[in-house]
This record gives structure tokens, sequence and C-alpha cells, in this order.
């Protein structure tokens, strides 16, 4: 029963440890889980993005885009995408009063946009994981994802 | 038979003439059109910093501090080899512009054209033909590189990164707005042979802004109001009130304008393919010629 307790914590130990080294070895699932309920509907069940994302449609709105190695999410710095998510983003061209990204900042916790965003990180490719490294220094998550 | 040859030398010496006046003549011709080429006016920018007026032709580089009517050539090294494309001045700075063109790559003055730096650390070749400084940050400049793409300096050209690949060829003049509605920090305008594209500064994605479908030649805004768009293109002036989702021709000052710039207090300067400078005060409403 010792072995069992002192098995588990370290099991828990490990996990925590995993969790909390941030980018470079994250655990995937709640991210990926959190993907397939809040965003696969308009982004896709492989973040392949809307049919036709690049045109607007009849009423001037966007598709939602690939969030994979095809769309432009890892052009973005960690706190850009962070805002997105969490303010949602409205495209001035878009004739009709809805954001075209909607907000997520009242469904989603800090913790949970953090593990999305660091989620769609590995549908890149390496060179684009390296680009948005490079476009997040001094741009970082915000305090309150930490 | 002695007269045979007389008019034989006579009639080769013609001959030799003739072809030597065809060939002093095509020479002639060719650098007559070389000079138009020169003075062909290839650009102007406003530099709020100094209150300066500039305007480029491909092989000279000129200011005015009097709105236009008088000018002062800005000595520029490396044209022997090159030809200018482009120029942009920093809505942020005092006194720095950016220089590029075929040939040329990019130059960088800090004192209003005193000296001059190369700034192609990092671009793939000297082959540049299009510069846009960021509207709000004082060290970002982007280029465009024929068959590359578009770069981005964030430390006023000292290092580039390639930031947009694709030939990106049919690009005339770039700039950079800071319009609002951006998922970074700004918008960039770009004319282009198939009229006037537009994408956010994160380069996401290009779209034709509106549906100008004709060739443009340059694009400006005004720094006041970002929303408010001027393009100059083949079928004549254009104006757009909503960030270049639908244009309104407007009155044209010269037959061809190719050449916009948006200068302080709404002053909005346009030169035509003649090189004649004309300014409007009323958004383009009318327009009063500047020099000859």
């Amino acid at each position: 029963m010792r072995r069992f307790v002192v098995g588990t914590m370290i099991a828990v130990a490990n996990h925590v440890a995993i969790a909390r080294a941030g980018d470079e070895a994250p655990s995937l699932d709640p991210g990926r889980a959190i993907y397939q309920q809040y965003c696969a509907s308009c982004h896709g069940a492989d973040a392949q993005g809307a049919s036709h994302w690049q045109e607007r449609d009849e009423h001037g709105e966007l598709p939602a885009p690939p969030h994979d190695a095809e769309g432009h999410t890892w052009r973005h710095s960690d706190a850009d995408l962070y805002q997105m998510v969490n303010k949602g983003w409205r495209d001035p061209f878009n004739k009709t009063k809805r954001l075209t990204m909607p907000a997520f900042g009242d469904v989603l916790s800090p913790e949970q946009i953090r593990a999305v965003i660091t989620y769609l990180k590995t549908l890149w490719t390496p060179e684009q994981r390296q680009f948005q490294l490079e476009e997040s220094q001094g741009h970082p998550f915000p305090s309150e994802a930490p | 038979m002695r007269r045979h040859i007389g008019f034989a030398r006579g009639l080769g010496a013609a001959a030799f003439s003739a072809v030597l006046l065809l060939v002093l003549g095509a020479g002639a011709i060719r650098t007559a059109g070389a000079n138009q080429q020169d003075d062909r006016i290839v650009a102007l920018a406003y530099d709020p910093g100094t209150d300066t007026l500039l305007k480029a032709q491909t092989r000279a580089l000129f200011r005015s501090s009097d709105r236009g009517r008088s000018w002062q050539a800005i000595a520029i090294p490396s044209l022997k080899n090159g030809r200018i494309a482009s120029i942009a001045t920093s809505p942020t700075g005092k006194g720095v512009t950016y220089v590029v063109g075929t040939g040329l790559g990019v130059l960088q003055t800090e004192d209003g054209g005193k000296s001059w730096v190369e700034r192609n650390e990092g671009l793939p070749g000297h082959d540049v033909i299009a510069v846009a400084a960021h509207a709000t940050q004082p060290e970002t400049v982007y280029v465009v590189v024929p068959d590359h793409g578009v770069y981005r300096s964030q430390d006023a050209g000292k290092s580039w990164r390639l930031m947009d690949r694709g030939s990106r060829s049919g690009i005339k003049q770039l700039i950079h707005s800071d319009m609002a509605g951006s998922m970074q920090t700004g918008w960039l305008f770009a004319a282009t042979s198939k009229g006037i594209r537009r994408s956010m500064d994160c380069f996401c994605l290009w779209q034709d802004a509106g549906k100008l479908e004709n060739e443009a030649y340059s694009v400006t805004y005004d720094p006041g109001q970002p929303e408010q768009i001027y393009a100059a293109a083949e079928k004549g002036l254009f104006r757009s009130t909503d960030g270049g989702e639908n244009w309104v021709q407007m009155t044209s000052p010269g037959s061809k304008v190719v050449a916009l710039a948006f200068a302080r207090a709404g002053a909005l300067y346009a030169v035509d393919d003649e090189g004649i400078l004309f300014r409007s005060q009323d958004q383009g409403g009318t327009w009063n010629q500047v020099n000859a």
C-alpha cells in the first residue's frame, strides 16, 4: 500500500512538473479537449478551417481560418493569441454586428486559454513554431495566465 | 573608269556618313529616352518631423521645405549602379528616410540626407521595389524584394526577416497605416498592377481592397483619419472613406497621376507623369498647380 501511495505521489509530481514546464513539455490533453469542445465546430476537428476561409461571405464575414500549418495562427505572438481568444476580434470590414472571432473570456479560464493555444502550437511546422516563439519575445502570455 | 571609281568612292562615303548618322542618331535617341526615364518621378513622400516634401526620380532625390515651390537635390551614394523605385519617411522620426531601388538595395538616412547607410544585411539581394515605414513604431520598416516577398525590420533596417513569402513583383508602392481593426499593429496597403491590395501587418491574408480593378501606381492615406485612402490608378484618381472597401473617382489634376503623398494639415499632393506637382487642401476636391 505504501509503495502504491509513493508511486502515485511520484506520478502526480511528475505530471505537475511536466505541466509547469510550460511550452517545452506541455501536457496537451487539456488543450486538445478544450479545442474539440469550443473551437472545432468552427475551425474544424483537425483545425483545417472552414472551406473558402480566405473569401468573405455574403455578409462580409471571413470564415474561420485553419489553425494548422496552412493558416496564419502561427504568425501571432502569445499575447495577441491570448487577447483574441479572451476578447474576440472583429474584422472591421465585417458588415454584421457580430464579432468575427467570438470572445471566450467568460467561458474559459486564463489557464484554459493558454492550454488551448499551447495545443495549437503542436499543429505547426518547426519553422512556424520558431517564428512564433520569436514573435512572442516581448509579447508573452499575460501574467493572469502563468 | 576613274570617274566611276570616284563616283563609287563618293557613294561609299555617303553611305558611311548615312550609317554614321543613323548610329549616332539612334544613340542620341537612346540617350534622350534614358534621360526621360531618369527624369520620371517615381515617388513622393512627406516627412512630418521636418515638414519636408520629398520627390524621387529614378536617379535623383529632392527635398522641398516650402510645400513644393522650390527643390534642393539630395546627394545619394550608389546611384550609378541602381535606380530608385520607392522612398518612405518615418512618420515618427525626424529626417529619417529610406530609399530603395533595383540594384540599390536599401539606403537610410537619419539626418535628412546628409549621410546615408546601406541597410541590406539579411536581404537576398539589392533589387528592392518598395518600402514602407511603420505608422507608429519608429524602428519598424517593410521592404518588398521581388521573387522573395516582404521583409520586416524592427531595428531600422539593421536586420531583416522574411514575413510574407511570394513573388510580390506587381507591387508598385507599399504603405503602412495604423487604421483600427488589425489583429496586430496596423495595415499594409499596396498599389499593384491589379489595384489596391490590403493586409493586416501580421500578413495573415492579402485581399483586394474594394474593386478598383485597374493598375494602381500610388497609394496614400490621411494619418488623421486612417480610413481615408487615396489611390492613383490607370483610370484616374480615387478616394475611399472606409479603408479601401469602396472607391469614388475624384477630379484628377493631371492626365496621369503617378505619385501621391499626404502632408500635415490635410494637404494632398499629386504629381503627374510630366513631373508637375499639384496640391489640394480639400481631400482632392480642387487642385492647385504648385510648380511647372
